[in-house]
């Protein structure tokens, strides 16, 4: 079990979310869930998301496996690095993670890739990706879009 | 500290495309004088050769030492400046190589691996000593991590584990065996061991660039643009470039540790081109492009030294093989 895991739920139980994040589930070091609301004057306002963290033994060295819940009550947010099966196409997800990342740092990230989201739509590939995308995100190969979107 | 003619390359299991258009690019024809050719060219070039190998994917993180002529052997049909200079090096008493995985974190797991051994193999009245120097060294670089605003929470769990390694060489603990040899390389095979090493010293590359930003800013190129005008923002290069694994690490970067570990390192550059130009250069007698990191304090630990490639750091050694130890 990482004690790596135990000490990010120890901090967060502790000191708080960061503003606009919540912890849902974390009865496990295996999947957490996470609420994810993008405050201010956004194009997301009013909007909440939730997110599922599935983490492997080998985490922080590998990456978390990070998608927004799909289900009856959430969607994912509409954004050209969202596709409509919760995958997110963010390198600090992929290639570009570094174990200095926690939980907490990677919902400030995709609270602000969301907040400086200028144009509501889903990525240009979203229906052929979604028909044949793995379950676990981190099996695809992104192609990382612009980040500056 | 710039690289100079090298090129900015990473030895990630998928080597880049080839960028068409770029000068120098093409396929080199049979025969055609390789010592002559750029850099980019012969970096190709290796990357094939490294590939027709064919690495099974679980070569060891770190390998037993071999000797540098049975290298010189996988060279033997191909780069004829790659052979005399790895023969100029066996001349100069450098039997052994200790061959890495080729992950992109080769430079930090083959750098860390000699900076432990060189500890181990100290002679007896002086290890203590310098054992507790480095971990003094040790402590000082997380005072820097924090300086430049880690959480305790991201390095302390890999920080505990190099010095538990560190520690097992004078440790006298029944329950902790004492570090040999073997057991130094077993560690840097186990995984989570080897890879929590490995990702502490990026972490201490990192601090050390953000520290003192103003010395290495001016270095500090995106290895994935290398023809861009303006050098990168230090945070920005330490967070794409230096603190993600599978990054290969430059001039820069080796720089930077040594600089906040204090250790003298010295890389022989196999580069494929020949050293002292002019008319009267003999290629047999060519010296050994050596790069001298000399930021080490006192002289009584041999410098750490690293054999690079094109793409590739391994560990170089005056030995040729490892040493028989009873267990």
């Amino acid at each position: 079990m990482s004690r790596r895991l135990q000490k990010e739920l120890r901090d967060l139980q502790l000191t708080g979310c960061p503003t606009g994040i919540a912890l849902l589930k974390a009865d496990d070091f295996q999947t957490w869930i996470l609420s994810l609301e993008v405050l201010g004057n956004t194009l997301y306002e009013g909007e909440k998301f939730a997110l599922r963290f599935v983490f492997d033994n080998s985490y922080p060295i590998t990456p978390p496996a990070v998608m927004f819940v799909v289900d009856d009550e959430n969607q994912a947010p509409i954004h050209p690095h969202v596709y409509s099966n919760g995958h997110i196409c963010a390198s600090i997800l992929g290639n570009e993670w570094s174990p200095v990342l926690t939980v907490s740092a990677v919902c400030i990230t995709l609270q602000s890739m969301l907040a400086s989201c200028k144009s509501k739509e889903r990525p240009p590939d979203n229906n052929r990706y979604v028909s044949h995308a793995p379950a676990d995100p981190r099996k695809t190969r992104w192609d990382f879009h612009d980040d500056s979107v | 500290m710039k690289a100079g003619d090298l090129p900015d390359i990473d030895d990630k299991a998928t080597p880049a495309p080839p960028q068409e258009g770029l000068p120098g690019y093409s396929i080199v024809a049979p025969g055609s004088e390789l010592s002559t050719l750029p850099s980019a060219e012969l970096f190709e070039m290796n990357q094939v050769a490294m590939q027709d190998a064919e690495q099974p994917p679980d070569i060891p993180l770190i390998g037993l030492l071999t000797k540098l002529s049975d290298l010189q052997e996988e060279y033997i049909r191909g780069n004829q400046t790659f052979v005399k200079q790895i023969s100029r090096l066996v001349q100069q008493g450098y039997l052994g190589v200790r061959r890495t995985r080729g992950d992109g974190d080769c430079f930090y797991r083959a750098f860390a691996f000699a900076y432990i051994e060189r500890l181990l193999k100290a002679p007896e009245p002086f290890r203590e000593t310098l054992v507790q120097d480095t971990l003094t060294v040790l402590g000082r670089s997380v005072q820097l991590l924090q300086n430049v605003g880690y959480e305790a929470l991201v390095y302390e769990d890999f920080y505990e584990t190099l010095v538990h390694t560190i520690k097992r060489i004078i440790n006298a603990r029944p329950d902790v065996p004492k570090l040999t040899q073997r057991g130094l390389l077993d560690a840097f095979n186990d995984t989570p061991i080897s890879n929590s090493i490995m990702i502490y010293m990026r972490y201490v590359t990192s601090a050390q660039i953000k520290v003192d930003p103003f010395s290495y800013a001016p270095y500090l190129y995106n290895p994935d643009e290398p023809y861009a005008d303006e050098p990168m923002n230090p945070a920005d290069f330490c967070n794409h470039f230096v603190e993600c694994m599978g990054k290969e690490a430059d001039h820069v970067q080796i720089t930077a540790l040594t600089t906040a570990l204090k250790v003298n390192v010295r890389v022989a550059y196999l580069d494929g081109h020949e050293h002292g130009k002019g008319p009267t250069a003999d290629p047999d007698t060519s010296p050994i492009n050596f790069v001298s990191f000399d930021n080490g304090e006192g002289e009584e630990l041999e410098a750490v030294t690293l054999l690079y490639r094109p793409g590739h750091y391994d560990v170089l050694s005056r030995m040729s093989e490892d040493p028989q130890e009873s267990f």
